[in-house]
């Protein structure tokens, strides 16, 4: 892509997509360069220096056992994309995979798959992901694992329902006749148009996944302190939201930062995306 | 110096004293107000109404104002005062306690009778009861005649007057139990002040007054004053200090410490800061590596900063413990408290030859003020040489494990619902009580031995002494790790009169009144 490809491209992009895109940078920026970027350790604790209001030596404040809430803010940003991350495109890679191939081949690989999904949404999602940490014990890995047995169900559902309408049309009969195997004509040519829906939505999904793991923090079924999530840390300033506000209310503003320049970013790229396929169409 | 103006003056005095007590009776009566509801917020809940099964203070509490014992709490809780029993006559061998009865009626209108009596402490001394190792040294009960009941003892048992005060101790109607067991969980029939009329579990429990109640009031009428409670249970603290403020409850029970400082200074309401018997501590498994080594137990005693946990977490409510237990009656001041010594934890660690197994300390989900402790303690721990993991979980499963001694370190609490150092004595530190030593399967036979001679003398300095040497042996061996002696805080409009937390933890709502 040359630069002028690429002014193009930033040219079509729609404002909440350029906000959000910067928003969100800024942010990843931020969480790589935490630890240069404040003098504190976000695990060091100075329990004579307890809850101590916003000031310049600590611009968040201090929290309940005198550890500077701006580094464990930052610091809390590593945390929460790494598992933003990972618990939204792990399970859309083979959700994207099994409702392609699904959609496509129809017959009783559709079935069982479509059974096998009825019964991963049949049950309330947080509670069924609740049971899983239950039996296993709370944790990152744990809530992995959980997530990974169940949030796949919603890109299978996107991806067959896209595979189910491309599949009729002309480029896929064209590639079809011209003898392409199975893999080539879903991975290579209706892929690109099916995986739209899902690229859309996994930035709503990525915010979900953020405010899953820190509502599973919040009930003590996330990550295990001292880790500075910004859900725990929210939980943990709970109980002293009248005498030292700044404990959860700073951390519950990174979640809300960071899920509204996401939410731009998947607003932005339904609009750019929408113009595209019909450029092509 | 003439001794007719001292006389005069005595004679002065005197009279002075008698009018201010005539008109204090007066006045007494007069300021009692009868009738009205009293809202109570409390952080846990009853879990059930029959006082043989449950072992948790919110069950407890709540059974305590429905049902009466032979003897009980008097209004500080570090005495007794008759209950069901008018008076009573020990033998002078100390083997055989015999009971009058008072003229009482249960709450449905029947009287209290020997039968009832001989049943529900057969019951508490009966292998399903939950605390059945405090009626153990009971031979037998039985009844003398229609309103003595002889009580005889395998050996002497000085703690036993004590005991009979314990809520698990409950005179129930025999009939109503007998035919209705679990019911009876739901709706007691007891002698107590209150009788239960609603009990919606997970939300409220509401009492009424229980018009056929014995005693009798500082207006010379039949108490309760008040004519109902409603109990709610309201976990989030927060909550329960908004709902005060708002008007939407009379008390609220264990008021956040951090908050407790605030709600002093407002004038509508008070703060009530009472020491009971209560300890919080991190029970410690000395079943599992590496907490099977005493020199890792006294490490994490000697890595802990009261000092700073007092502050930060109790905010100044409290007193750093010098004991495995909480403060009760032969509590000993003179046992050396272990100091903060980081230094000497890293030895200690070190002379243990730690191969740096982890310890998980485990606490419940949603105890705030433990979360923060753990937090504290395990960077501590973690300075003197340890691997130290926070694992958490719901309350009830953390319970369970540590019942199965599937636990390592849990932070948690302890209370004693007796005036009597025997109870927890017993339960934490005989490990064949029942309760492995109260889950710590601590097993020490020169602290068994002292503890069986203690509960066998009837001489308070004997007593006294063998108490303060198991106090100062289970503490220096890193029973476990105590970290406060915490009071009681609660908080009360101030149109409430009466309120007390008794030593034991709960409150006799019999004595109080609402004028609003």
């Amino acid at each position: 892509m040359t630069a002028i490809a690429i002014r193009d491209e930033l040219a079509r992009w729609p404002a909440s997509l350029k906000i959000g895109a910067t928003f969100f940078l800024l942010i990843v920026v931020t969480g790589l360069f935490a630890p240069w970027l404040t003098p504190y350790d976000p695990y060091t604790q100075d329990l004579a220096g307890f809850l101590q209001p916003p000031s310049w030596r600590h611009p968040f404040g201090t929290d309940h056992v005198g550890r500077d809430v701006l580094t464990r803010v930052l610091h809390g940003i590593r945390i929460d994309l790494q598992i933003g991350f990972i618990t939204t495109y792990v399970p859309m890679t083979y959700g994207l995979l099994l409702g392609a191939l699904s959609g496509y081949l129809g017959g009783w690989f559709d079935t069982l798959m479509m059974r096998l999904l009825d019964v991963a949404v049949a049950f309330p999602f947080l509670v069924l992901i609740i049971v899983i940490i239950a039996i296993l014990g709370p944790g990152v890995h744990t809530i992995y694992i959980a997530v990974f047995l169940l949030a796949w169900t919603m890109y299978a559902r996107l991806a067959r329902a896209e595979m189910l309408v491309e599949r009729g049309k002309d480029y896929v009969l064209a590639a079809r006749t011209l003898g392409y195997p199975t893999s080539r004509v879903v991975f290579r040519h209706a892929m690109p148009n099916v995986i739209n829906s899902s690229i859309v939505f996994s930035m709503a999904d990525f915010v979900l996944n953020i405010l899953l793991v820190s509502s599973l923090s919040f009930l003590g079924l996330g990550v295990p302190p001292p880790l500075p999530e910004w859900g725990a840390m929210v939980a943990e300033g709970r109980d002293f939201i009248f005498d030292a506000w700044w404990i959860s209310t700073l951390p519950g503003l990174a979640i809300v930062v960071t899920g509204a320049s996401l939410s731009l970013i998947g607003d932005g790229l339904a609009h750019r995306l929408g113009q595209r396929q019909r450029s092509f169409l | 110096m003439s001794r007719q103006p001292y006389f005069r003056a005595l004679g002065a005095a005197l009279l002075a004293a008698a009018a201010t007590l005539a008109v204090g009776d007066v006045a007494a009566a007069a300021d009692v107000k009868r009738g009205g509801t009293l809202v109570l917020a409390r952080p846990e809940e009853p879990l059930t109404f029959n006082p043989f099964v449950p072992a948790d203070n919110g069950s407890i509490y709540a059974i305590e104002q429905v049902c009466d014992s032979l003897t009980e709490a008097d209004a500080t809780g570090l005495g007794l005062r008759p209950g069901l029993a008018e008076s009573w006559e020990i033998s002078a061998d100390t083997l055989t306690y015999v009971f009058k009865l008072r003229d009482a009626q249960f709450s449905n209108g029947q009287p209290v009778t020997v039968d009832d009596v001989v049943f529900s402490l057969r019951t508490a001394g009966g292998p399903t009861a939950a605390y059945a190792f405090g009626f153990e040294p009971i031979l037998a009960v039985e009844a003398a005649d229609d309103s003595h009941v002889t009580i005889t003892l395998k050996r002497p048992y000085t703690p036993l007057l004590s005991v009979l005060s314990l809520f698990a101790a409950a005179i129930v109607e025999k009939a109503s139990f007998e035919a209705d067991t679990d019911g009876f969980g739901q709706k007691p029939v007891c002698s107590g002040p209150f009788r239960v009329e609603e009990y919606a579990r997970g939300s409220s429990v509401v009492m009424v007054r229980n018009d056929n109640y014995w005693d009798i009031g500082v207006d010379g009428q039949p108490l309760p004053y008040l004519d109902r409670i409603e109990m709610l249970y309201v976990p989030e603290s927060n909550s329960r200090v908004l709902g005060l403020r708002s008007g939407d409850y009379d008390v609220i029970a264990s008021v956040p410490f951090n908050q407790a400082r605030q709600l002093e200074g407002d004038s509508e309401v008070t703060l009530e800061a009472q020491p009971i018997f209560r300890l919080d501590y991190v029970y410690l498994n000395h079943g599992k590596a590496p907490l099977d080594k005493k020199e890792i137990r006294l490490a994490l005693n000697y890595a802990a900063d009261r000092e700073a946990i007092l502050k930060t977490v109790y905010f100044g409510f409290g007193e750093i413990p010098n004991s495995y237990m909480p403060k009760v009656n032969y509590h000993s001041d003179t046992v050396e408290q272990i100091p903060y010594d980081i230094e000497k934890a890293k030895e200690l660690v070190a002379a243990a030859g730690y191969d740096g197994t982890p310890i998980d300390l485990m606490l419940s989900t949603g105890d705030a003020p433990g979360k923060q402790i753990a937090t504290i303690l395990q960077q501590a721990w973690q300075a003197a040489g340890l691997n130290v993991n926070i694992v958490e979980f719901e309350s009830g499963t953390a319970w369970d494990m540590t019942t199965k001694g599937e636990y390592q370190a849990y932070v948690s609490y302890i209370t004693s619902d007796i005036n009597d150092t025997d109870e927890l004595a017993v339960i934490q530190a005989d490990v064949n009580s029942g309760t492995n030593a109260f889950f710590t399967w601590y097993n020490n036979p020169e602290v068994i031995d002292l503890l069986a001679k203690a509960r066998q003398s009837a001489d308070s300095n004997e007593r006294a002494g063998l108490y303060a040497k198991v106090q100062d042996i289970a503490y220096h061996d890193g029973y476990s790790v105590p970290l406060n002696f915490v009071p009681s805080v609660n908080a009360y409009h101030n149109y409430v009169s009466g309120w007390r937390t008794v030593a034991n933890g709960w409150w006799w709502l019999k004595d109080v009144s609402v004028d609003k």
